[in-house]
């Protein structure tokens, strides 16, 4: 087996520039994205579809179902904040994401395609409610 | 294929990567969103690109992708197709930075960058935008501090090869 001689080229000034300039851009996107204010609502969303918006200081559990009426997973809203109980799906990401409150924060569950993503009363619900 | 070492090798890391990518699934994540990963089963793949060529390591990373997913039971879904991309994305991005002549660290940062935004690319068309661009901060700065983590290690593991061979 003839291995090519690997060439250990050393980290130079160009790395460290592109490296320091992707910490800028998480920095600054962070800054423009990151608002740390509780949220009043929660928005369910299933394959980009509106499910239903929630009021979060109401103590309730949800049950997304997916069209043909198979519950995808259960949620429940308490003191303010929203988790996932269980679901169908089988890394559970979403179930061990916990608990989330301050707007803007989402949990994901990507097999089912379900986005519950928390919003403040001001921003705009685009669609129906289901 | 040039000779039977070279498949054997290959096929060797590749079982290195899926038993590296096995750990992490059944790890306890540290990490603040237990989707991340550290990146382990990349060792492999970059072990596999500086011993032989990016097709050798495209190889490795698809066929992670595709053994993962035959033994685990999500072929063809939707995981798939976002795992396919990321791994499509990193290999594309490790054959630039061999272009762009960059460390060994730099290209495995380069790789995880590759990996995150192919990720990306299909949950941004399915899901939507916002969610990818919530996350991008946070997943910058863990692909900046475990791609490198990640390309140390491998710089040293191929020093002790090296010497080897």
């Amino acid at each position: 087996m003839n291995i090519p001689k690997i060439t250990f080229i050393k980290i130079n000034k160009k790395e460290i520039l592109i490296v320091i300039g992707l910490l800028i851009l998480a920095l600054t996107s962070y800054l423009f994205i990151n608002n740390q204010n509780p949220g009043a609502k929660v928005k369910i969303e299933v394959n980009q579809r509106l499910y239903g918006t929630y009021d979060l200081n109401k103590t309730q559990e949800i049950l997304v179902r997916d069209n043909g009426g198979n519950i995808l997973l259960r949620s429940l809203i308490i003191n303010g904040k929203i988790h996932v109980i269980s679901s169908t799906c089988k890394d559970k990401i979403c179930v061990h994401q916990g608990e989330i409150s301050l707007s803007g924060q989402t949990i994901v569950c990507l097999p089912n395609k379900v986005v519950i993503t928390i919003i403040n009363d001001a921003d705009k619900i685009d669609g129906v409610l289901k | 294929m040039k000779n039977h070492k070279h498949i054997v090798t290959i096929g060797v890391l590749l079982a290195l990567s899926l038993i590296f990518a096995y750990l992490e699934m059944i790890l306890p994540s540290f990490l603040p969103n237990p989707a991340f990963k550290i990146g382990l089963s990349q060792i492999p793949i970059l072990l596999t690109f500086y011993l032989f060529d990016l097709k050798s390591s495209a190889a490795v990373s698809t066929g992670k992708v595709l053994m993962m997913s035959l033994l685990f039971g999500y072929f063809l879904t939707y995981i798939f197709f976002v795992n396919l991309s990321g791994a499509i994305f990193s290999i594309l991005f490790i054959g630039l930075s061999q272009q762009l002549k960059f460390s060994i660290p730099m290209t495995s940062l380069m790789s995880s960058l590759g990996h995150n935004l192919g990720q990306f690319i299909i949950i941004g068309f399915t899901l939507g935008w916002n969610i990818a661009l919530f996350y991008l901060p946070v997943i910058i700065v863990f692909s900046v501090l475990f791609g490198l983590i990640i390309g140390l290690i491998s710089q040293s593991l191929l020093n002790k090869i090296e010497k080897r061979i």
